[in-house]
């Protein structure tokens, strides 16, 4: 018995040690986002040391099942603020009743498009565009046009070339099926899909595994056309070593071949911390924040005010025309699109 | 000692309280959850979820089933077909290297899903060795992306070492004489196999066959790794109709199913397991044959299995190597994306099922395995996606 009752004394002093390291932490913001959310460290750092508080972060997984999970602990919230709810996903964490309001004053500065909730419970913070990339080389070698529209990508010409995300468990999977949606209708978007499956579009489960797993320009694939966003091709530039003139791959952003994608913050209800994390929120919506977004997460910054670096301002793009669904309409859409994509595409 | 003495009690006492300490641990990480989550698949039955009913309706629930079923019978025949070779070799023969073969075999199965997953990818995936190779002898890669060819061998290797152990525990305890007894009486190789050596071995089999067809009927990591996003079986469906679509009573129900149907196995495993005792009446000790053609074959069939279970081993490691390389390949997704998120939560478990488990002999080890995933997945345990 000595040797079991010696264990289980050192697991009880072990229990007895985690506590006072808990207790010693002063006041501390915890922000929960999907996995893509990325902010400058020294940004972080000056906020940390402004407000005498620490910054945890708490990635959640994609953007569906970050919100999922947000949703899951309501009342009981994981964290004080959420990052990364977007506006396919808006309607179900606005009727699952998990932020509070924060009317900042900075949103005067945030285009109206942008403000989609009129409750300002989500205030957005960022968007970009999903579209369609390619690699010029790859185009530019055989001497053939990359496609002009989303209809473009049924011809022939384009057979096998297409690496697309699954919509249900990948959030620009799910824009560029929005897109279709809008272009082709209720109706017709179905068909588009037979179609692109007849054409040997690829499916995988995530914007990496189709980026850098499959697409010529990024990985040692066999895929030249990649839905992706319209500021990738400045990410190609910023990330190459050499910082190249001109980005080895090029969005497509003729209207009606993309999704615009609107991320969104909110206070989580039931924190502890509401005047902190209303902070948090200003801070994210103004200008030293605002002006990082581009090169941290590759995504436009909200506030108009905010100056773009210049790898953006020349080699990202915004999609050309307005549109698409609304935020009501693709809520109350979302599931069958998903059930009938997977049954028409998949299966 | 006197029996009713009080160190005794004492120790009644003491061992009691150990064992409250699980059960207790068990009754609020495990019980309390699962029926939290049985009773929202039910709940949402008699509310007439819309959604719960869409999914009845559709059939998808038996596409799934049989799917799931089918997947798991073709990997269970794959893993008797490459791993009763190599148990014959160990159990029955001596050869130079036997005991290294034993810890070889035995190795797939103490990695976690994702790394055998990983190792796959990087032996037969599109930028994996053997891609590399055909192409620089073909001119044309060659590899598995996405199959049901790829989950199964994945399987065949993870589970290698339950049929190795099993079958082969059992087969090296049946005394040498009983085969002499066979061949005396004028049966060959292939007669002995038939009539003596198959009907012995017939409970151990069975019993190793369904401890591998419950682990791939249940298997969730290789699936989701190397089947793609077509393939769903009940376990992938699970986590796909909770994390991605939100749809908890759908995903609830499925995981009712699930757990009813391993209770099933369990329950078989485990009367087969009683039998397989009143069978092992063999005495045990050293019945293997040294020296001789034998041994040839059989060290010859080690080398071979061996080297097959360490080739995906292999090739792993070189890729890991291959990652630190500049060039596209620096930029392979290999443990990032999905990967990031198994990580995450399937070696959290593992370890957890075993300690707690291992008194209650291997069927509950197993129960807790395969079931728990689901439900501690449901409680929000993990908290990554894909």
């Amino acid at each position: 018995m000595g040797f079991f009752r010696k264990i289980f004394w050192l697991l009880a002093l072990g229990c007895l040690g985690v506590l006072p390291l808990q207790a010693s932490e002063g006041r501390v913001l915890r922000v929960m986002a999907h996995d893509s959310f990325t902010l400058d460290a020294a940004l972080v750092r000056a906020f940390e040391e402004t407000h005498g508080v620490k910054v945890r972060f708490l990635k959640a997984g994609g953007t569906g099942a970050a919100l999922n999970q947000a949703i899951l602990s309501r009342g009981k919230p994981m964290a004080d603020v959420f990052y990364g709810v977007d506006n396919t996903f808006m309607g179900r964490a606005l009727a699952a009743d998990i932020f509070e309001p924060h009317a900042s004053a900075l949103l005067e500065s945030v285009p109206e498009a942008l403000k989609m909730d009129a409750s300002f419970r989500l205030l957005p913070v960022a968007h970009g565009d999903v579209c369609l990339n390619y690699d010029k080389a790859w185009f530019a070698e055989r001497k053939l046009a990359p496609p002009e529209s989303l209809a473009d990508l049924l011809k022939p010409a384009y057979k096998n070339l297409l690496v697309v995300q699954n919509p249900a468990t990948s959030s620009p999977g799910l824009g560029f099926l929005l897109a279709t949606v809008a272009t082709f209708g209720e109706e017709g978007y179905l068909d588009f899909w037979k179609g692109l499956r007849a054409n040997g579009v690829k499916v995988v489960s995530s914007w990496k595994e189709a980026y850098w797993g499959h697409f010529t320009a990024a990985s040692k694939g066999d895929r030249p056309l990649v839905v992706s966003y319209a500021s990738s091709p400045a990410a190609e530039v910023h990330f190459s070593d050499k910082k190249p003139e001109e980005s080895p791959t090029a969005a497509i952003t003729a209207p009606g071949t993309g999704f615009r994608q609107v991320e969104f913050a909110g206070i989580l209800k039931g924190t502890a911390v509401p005047d902190l994390a209303a902070l948090w929120l200003d801070w994210m919506l103004d200008l030293p924040v605002q002006e990082s977004i581009p090169l941290a997460m590759f995504m436009f910054p909200a506030n108009e005010k905010a100056a773009l670096p210049e790898v953006f301002t020349r080699h990202a793009r915004k999609l050309e025309g307005q549109g698409g669904l609304s935020p009501e309409r693709m809520d109350a859409l979302r599931e069958t699109l998903m059930d009938e994509w997977t049954r028409v595409v998949l299966r | 000692m006197d029996p009713g003495g009080t160190p005794v009690k004492r120790a009644f006492v003491v061992k009691g309280f150990l064992f409250l300490l699980p059960a207790l641990f068990l009754a609020y990480v495990y019980f309390y959850p699962l029926i939290c989550i049985g009773s929202l698949g039910f709940r949402g039955l008699e509310a007439g979820d819309p959604r719960l009913f869409r999914f009845l309706g559709s059939g998808d629930l038996f596409r799934i089933l049989g799917f799931t079923f089918w997947q798991a019978l073709l990997s269970t025949f794959f893993t008797l077909v490459i791993a009763l070779p190599g148990a014959w070799a160990w159990a029955r023969c001596s050869f130079p290297g036997r005991n290294l073969f034993a810890l070889l075999a035995s190795l797939p199965f103490v990695l976690p899903a994702v790394v055998v997953a990983a190792a796959f990818l990087s032996l037969l995936g599109p930028s994996g060795l053997f891609a590399d190779f055909s192409r620089f002898l073909w001119g044309r890669p060659l590899f598995l992306e996405d199959s049901l060819m790829l989950v199964i061998l994945a399987h065949g290797f993870f589970n290698y070492a339950v049929v190795f152990r099993i079958v082969g525990g059992f087969w090296a305890r049946i005394p040498e004489s009983v085969w002499e007894a066979a061949r005396v009486l004028g049966a060959g190789n292939v007669k002995g196999l038939m009539h003596v050596a198959l009907p012995l071995l017939a409970p151990a089999l069975f019993s190793a066959s369904l401890l591998v067809f419950l682990f791939c009927f249940s298997s969730f990591g290789v699936i989701l790794m190397l089947g793609g996003p077509a393939m769903n079986t009940l376990e992938t469906e699970i986590y796909r109709r909770a994390v991605h679509l939100f749809q908890l009573p759908v995903a609830a129900l499925l995981a009712c199913v699930q757990l009813a149907l391993n209770f099933m196995v369990i329950a078989v495993q485990g009367r087969l397991e009683r039998r397989f005792r009143t069978t092992m009446a063999f005495s045990g000790g050293r019945q293997r044959q040294g020296g001789g053609r034998r041994s040839r074959l059989a060290g010859t069939l080690a080398l071979v299995s061996g080297f097959l279970i360490a080739l995906p081993l292999l090739a792993m490691a070189t890729a890991s190597l291959r990652v630190g390389m500049p060039g596209p390949l620096a930029r392979t997704p290999h443990f990032s994306g999905r990967w990031g998120m198994v990580f995450f939560w399937y070696p959290l478990l593992r370890p957890w099922a075993t300690p707690f488990s291992l008194p209650w002999g291997p069927w509950a080890w197993g129960w807790a395995w395969a079931s728990a995933r689901p439900f501690f997945f449901l409680a929000g345990i993990p908290v990554s996606g894909l």
